[in-house]
């Protein structure tokens, strides 16, 4: 899937399928309504790390960001609870260019015997490694 | 069949192939032979001694209410996993579809969430619902309705199940949206002008041409619910209360790593390497081939 496969139209059809005026809107106010209850949870997540902890712990916890965005920030980045966050991103980046490149390496070098090899047992052994490896797609 | 350039030797696919071949042996072949060795023995919870009891594990397990109560959850829990996640999704795709401005902004939202790696959703979703300090618990609280998934079955499922189907909705999301940007205009204009209304146009027009996309979500998201879970249940109810969420996935570490009953285990996990390979079967037979309508 690629992404130009996501883009919307960028010329608007002029035809009877579309909804002008009041439908439109509707149309907006449902979207709005939808992206809001799925958005919720993140937005909650960004209100507590820049709220304080009293703040957090004290039932209802506030609803919009508060004023302690750039001390809980840099408290997180730089020294953490037990790890300063920065260390993990970078460790997490190591691993996942790691995980990245090994994965399509293998998966490429089997690929070629895959279409490219006469002997016809190995490609049996790939299309069985096929069934064993990929029960899960992603 | 077109004839394809090939290499005359065998060394060389044979050395392709090694990489794949050597980590398939270690990370999958080795532990899945151990667990159907391990299944066969009862062993004391400090590894010290094994004795052989045949299928003796596997009797035990299709005995054990527990065991097939887990079936049971587990049953309910995908199937529910899977609608929550396909039916939101397909609706907020047909609703950005109709959308020509502004739908890159809603499309960035609703995308966001699969972004969320599922242990991190599970402990946002328990700090939504935290019986004392949870925002939505409060407000329910206020409402007059006392949420607490930590004593009632019914809601600690229904926690899981949003909590596991919230990232998959993105997921769900893109698929119906490229799907629908490819439904050809002209077929939906034709049917509109012959004065087919919306909901007409969508049943008998878009949801066919969808079903292949559908189809496709459907198993993948039943192999998600079964297998990558584990994070979400762990991190929010640990299969309570009275094992009202333990699906088999779960099942086996508990049964494995928390009660150190390593032959059930194996056992479990054997039992669940055939519905894997039921569920590889049944994705490559149909998958594969597209839904033909």
């Amino acid at each position: 899937m690629t992404i130009s496969a996501l883009k919307p139209h960028k010329e608007p059809a002029p035809g009877m399928v579309e909804h002008r005026g009041l439908g439109l809107w509707f149309t907006h106010a449902i979207m709005i309504f939808g992206v809001l209850i799925v958005f919720f949870p993140i937005w909650l997540a960004f209100v507590a790390s820049t709220v304080t902890q009293p703040e957090i712990v004290s039932p209802p916890m506030p609803l919009w960001p508060g004023d302690h965005f750039i001390p809980n920030y840099k408290k997180a980045l730089f020294s953490g609870v037990n790890v300063p966050v920065a260390t993990m991103l970078v460790n997490s980046l190591i691993m996942a260019i790691g995980i990245a490149v090994g994965k399509i390496v293998i998966s490429l070098l089997s690929a070629f015997a895959h279409w490219d090899s006469g002997w016809q047992d190995c490609h049996f052994l790939v299309v069985g490694l096929r069934y064993c490896l990929l029960p899960v797609p992603r | 069949m077109e004839k394809r350039v090939t290499f005359k030797g065998w060394l060389l696919p044979l050395l392709l192939i090694a990489p794949q071949v050597l980590v398939s042996a270690v990370f999958f072949f080795y532990p899945a032979g151990q667990a159907v060795w391990q299944s066969l023995f009862i062993q004391d919870p400090f590894g010290l001694s094994m004795q052989y009891v045949g299928l003796g594990n596997f009797e035990y397990l299709l005995s054990d209410p527990y065991y097939r109560a887990s079936f049971l959850t587990t049953g309910l829990f995908s199937i529910l996993v899977t609608l929550v996640s396909m039916i939101p999704a397909l609706f907020l795709a047909v609703v950005a579809d109709r959308l020509i401005k502004g739908a890159g902004a809603y499309r960035t939202m609703l995308i966001w969430p699969y972004a969320v790696a599922p242990a991190i959703a599970g402990v946002l979703w328990l700090f939504m619902f935290n019986t004392r300090v949870g925002v939505v618990s409060w407000y329910l609280g206020n409402l007059g309705y006392d949420w607490n998934h930590v004593l009632n079955g019914s809601e600690a499922m229904g926690l899981v199940v949003i909590s596991s189907a919230w990232g998959r909705i993105s997921y769900n999301f893109l698929f119906f949206f490229a799907a629908l940007q490819s439904v050809p205009k002209s077929i939906i204009e034709a049917a509109a002008i012959d004065g087919a209304r919306f909901w007409k146009r969508f049943w008998t027009i878009v949801l066919p041409l969808l079903s292949p996309t559908t189809f496709f979500l459907l198993v993948v998201n039943l192999v998600y619910a079964f297998f990558e879970t584990f994070g979400v249940i762990h991190t929010i109810t640990a299969g309570g209360p009275q094992q009202s969420t333990t699906i088999l996935v779960y099942k086996v570490f508990s049964d494995g790593f928390v009660g150190q009953d390593l032959g059930s285990s194996a056992a479990q996990s054997v039992i669940l390497l055939f519905v894997v390979g039921a569920l590889t079967v049944f994705q490559f037979k149909f998958v594969e081939r597209r839904v033909h309508y």
